[in-house]
């Protein structure tokens, strides 16, 4: 039985859909709207926008690839085709391994589909802190609620993984917090590779659902194209441009693409967003654009089990703990949600991180292996204000990120939670994953170590899957660079649509919160174009 | 600094200057590991990776390859099979895997990499960074000591480069089907696998 994988058909149907790395020749294409970036803002954009009857054409970066790739379900093709820089995304030391999505469909296509709706200490918190208008709880909630639906997210109603089921397992038994995860998925088959894309379809990502609703309402799409620069002149953009890149989705083929739009959507996602406008010499005066550029920093810890856990089958993440999250609300200590992390094996030698004997003998364990993961809450103290994005000679973005010591205090908290939980579950060993770490028999011996090691930037392996912020959203226009409805201050014709618009990071998972404003913020600005 | 001449013939009276190129070097690559944008201005011209890359190969150059023999098995141990076809094979899949992933970088981290090797292949700052001998006479034993150093060190920027060094070579080991085995990891799951790949 062959998947169906949607876009054969589409495209036999007229579709229109360009695989620039083909083109022979410059180009230019003209739209009402032009998007860049197809990912959870982009995707969102694109189909309110040409179900309201615009023009729209969207322009993607990475190469379209759907099930009829998925269905390896290999994790070198995956993260080598699917991942910024073939997953090898880094800040601009090296501290903290990044892992964003480039594809059809942006991150959306790889991630493991737990769906929060942005929590409402952190809607709080930017209303009273950035003067967001608009973005309150009961403002949002029917924009959650459309996109809830529209990707069929609920909780998951199927037992967890025992990966999930150890955080359940251990929270329970220490009277902490955890619920289940709702998820975007369809008839979903829990498989557990969503992390690789999705095989079946079922995940409700933006490449199954608006981006084919787009191309259904005429809509455009070409990939293997880089957006290199806006133009700026007379308070708007007057035009864009971008270049094909060849078939491995790497080099250039050569050949130039100009576009023409009345209105442009920038929903490259954090860091590329800010790259782009930085690049373009946008104007800036405030010097804000890539500030503010929030990573939900994550440390881990592993423990073996003494039953198989095949933490790389089953829905990657269906229990989650926010027992730290807001012990002090929005602002004070660190706080931090704690999840799973799925262990196929590519990703578990990562995030292991070692060599030799230890890592054969603990990579040879991986069955056992329970994966515990911490997102720490940043950008919410000024200890916390983010990292900063900038671009090097060749106008590449670069991430710099630091830890200030009420971050490190958050880290050391997230091991203990972490270590904490997966004893109380039934750990034999725990090995908080940390430069100096071994495994360890007992809770106490856990926490004494915990305590001795050292909090510096590469001793403490750190992660992050969620960027958020570097074009800031909110009416003070000292701290942002957009306004509460994403509209550049700069120029009449420019909206950003995705996760870079966040001022902080959202306590939870992203998606849904860029979803949530991708759906308030395109369909009032379809109401605008079309008024 | 590739297209500096000579880098491992510097002896006698280059030895003053090598070794003030050598700090410099060290200090840059410290400085751009720490700050990629910051040294970049600093570096133009100097880690262009003018040379070619070798022979089927599209981002290691020739200079990087003993290196990497060398570096393979000092991450990999007993994870290697035996002297043999089967080795080499490996061996010759993984090289051409972690050469993908220095091509896929962007140019920033492309460049940090460039630099890592670099310093790693030249015998004055491999001696004084990496405390070890010519690459194709060392030991994996040797090449372990090296690791435990940097991941001992407490310059940050030699953790760095343990840290990029064994990802590139463990991620790259643990997706292949070698690598599956070694983890005990029966693949994806049989019944979906042969639905879909029917
Ligand atoms: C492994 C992983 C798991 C995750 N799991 C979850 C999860 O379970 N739940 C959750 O809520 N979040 C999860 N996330 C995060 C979430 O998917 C992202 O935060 C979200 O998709 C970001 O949306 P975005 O629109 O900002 O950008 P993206 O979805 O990243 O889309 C941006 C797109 O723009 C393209 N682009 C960028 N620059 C250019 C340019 N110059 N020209 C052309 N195209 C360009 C990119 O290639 C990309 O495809 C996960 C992320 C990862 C990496
Ligand atoms: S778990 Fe469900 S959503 Fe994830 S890859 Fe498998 S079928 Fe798709």
């Amino acid at each position: 039985m062959a998947i169906d994988d949607i876009y054969t058909k589409g495209i036999a149907d007229g579709w229109k859909v360009v695989d620039a790395s083909t083109l022979k020749q410059d180009q230019t294409y003209e739209a009402d709207v032009a998007i860049i970036g197809s990912g959870a803002g982009g995707g969102t954009a694109a189909e309110i926008l040409s179900a309201a009857g615009l023009k729209v054409l969207i322009l993607e970066e990475g190469p379209l690839q759907t099930a009829a790739n998925f269905k390896d379900m290999n994790d070198a093709r995956a993260y080598g085709e699917l991942y910024q820089e073939g997953a090898g995304r880094a800040t601009s030391d090296g501290a903290v391994a990044i892992l964003q999505g480039r594809s059809v469909g942006g991150t959306t296509t790889v991630n493991w589909t737990s769906s929060f709706r942005t929590p409402p200490q952190t809607l709080q918190y930017w209303a009273d802190t950035f003067a967001l208008k608009g973005g309150g709880e009961a403002d949002m909630a029917p924009w959650f609620a459309q996109m809830e639906e529209r990707l069929g997210i609920s909780p998951w109603a199927v037992p967890p993984n025992a990966n999930n089921d150890a955080l359940k397992r251990g929270a329970d038994k220490l009277g902490w917090a955890a619920h289940v995860i709702p998820r975007n998925v369809r008839g979903c088959w829990n498989l557990g590779y969503c992390g690789l894309g999705c095989p079946t379809n079922a995940k409700q990502s933006m490449l199954v659902t608006t981006i084919p609703s787009a191309l259904k309402n005429g809509a455009q799409l070409v990939h293997h194209v880089s957006v290199r620069k806006l133009q700026f002149s007379g308070g708007k953009v007057s035009g864009l441009s971008a270049e094909a890149l060849g078939p491995d989705g790497v080099k250039r083929s050569g050949v130039n693409i100009t576009v023409k739009a009345r209105h442009y959507v920038l929903a490259g996602g954090a860091i590329n967003n800010p790259a782009l406008l930085l690049r373009s010499n946008a104007p800036d005066p405030h010097q804000r654009i890539g500030k503010r550029t929030c990573i939900h920093p994550v440390n881990l810890s592993l423990a073996m089990m003494p039953e198989k856990v095949e933490g790389y089958y089953g829905a990657p993440q269906s229990v989650y703990s926010d027992e730290y999250q807001w012990k002090h609300g929005a602002t004070g200590p660190a706080g931090y949600k704690i999840e799973v992390a799925p262990m196929q094996p590519l990703l578990g030698s990562v995030i292991f991180g070692r060599y030799g004997e230890e890592l054969k003998t603990g990579m040879a364990q991986l069955p056992n292996m329970q994966s515990m993961l911490a997102l720490l809450r940043d950008g919410f103290d000024e200890q916390s204000p983010g990292g900063s994005v900038e671009i090097d000679d060749s106008g590449a973005p670069v991430l710099h990120y630091d830890f200030s010591d009420y971050m490190w205090d958050g880290f050391r908290r997230a091991y203990l939670s972490m270590a904490e939980l997966q004893f109380a579950a039934g750990a034999k060993q725990v090995m908080p994953l940390h430069l100096d770490s071994r495994p360890y028999e007992s809770w106490e011996q856990t926490r004494t170590a915990i305590g001795g090691l050292q909090y510096r930037k590469q001793r403490v392996p750190v992660f992050t899957a969620h960027l958020m912020g570097g074009c800031a959203m909110g009416e003070d226009e000292k701290l942002t660079v957009v306004d509460s409805d994403a509209r550049f201050r700069h120029a009449d014709n420019l909206s950003i649509i995705d996760g870079s618009i966040f001022p902080t990071s959202i306590g939870a998972n992203p998606q849904l919160s860029i979803y949530g404003f991708a759906c308030k913020n395109a369909t009032k600005l379809a109401g605008v174009l079309k008024a | 600094m590739r297209n500096l001449p000579s880098s491992e013939a510097g002896a006698g009276p280059e030895t003053v200057d090598a070794t003030r190129r050598t700090l410099l070097q060290t200090g840059l690559f410290g400085s751009l590991l720490l700050g990629a944008a910051g040294a970049t201005a600093t570096l133009s011209g100097c880690t262009g990776r003018t040379e070619a890359t070798a022979a089927g190969y599209k981002f290691l150059r020739d200079a990087d390859l003993p290196f990497l023999r060398a570096l393979l098995p000092g991450v990999l141990g007993s994870l290697l099979p035996a002297a043999g076809m089967e080795r080499d094979r490996l061996l010759d899949d993984l090289l051409h895997r972690i050469d993908l992933s220095g091509y896929r970088l962007g140019l920033p981290s492309q460049k940090a990499l460039a630099q890592l090797f670099d310093l790693l292949n030249m015998r004055l700052t491999r001696r004084l960074m990496a405390g070890i001998g010519p690459w194709e006479e060392s030991t994996p034993a040797q090449v372990q000591a090296f690791l435990e150093r940097w991941r001992g060190s407490s310059f940050a920027v030699l953790n760095t480069g343990y840290r990029a060094l064994i990802k590139l070579v463990a991620g790259s080991f643990y997706g292949t089907p070698a690598g599956w085995a070694a983890a005990n990891y029966p693949g994806p799951p049989p019944g979906p696998y042969q639905v879909f790949n029917s």
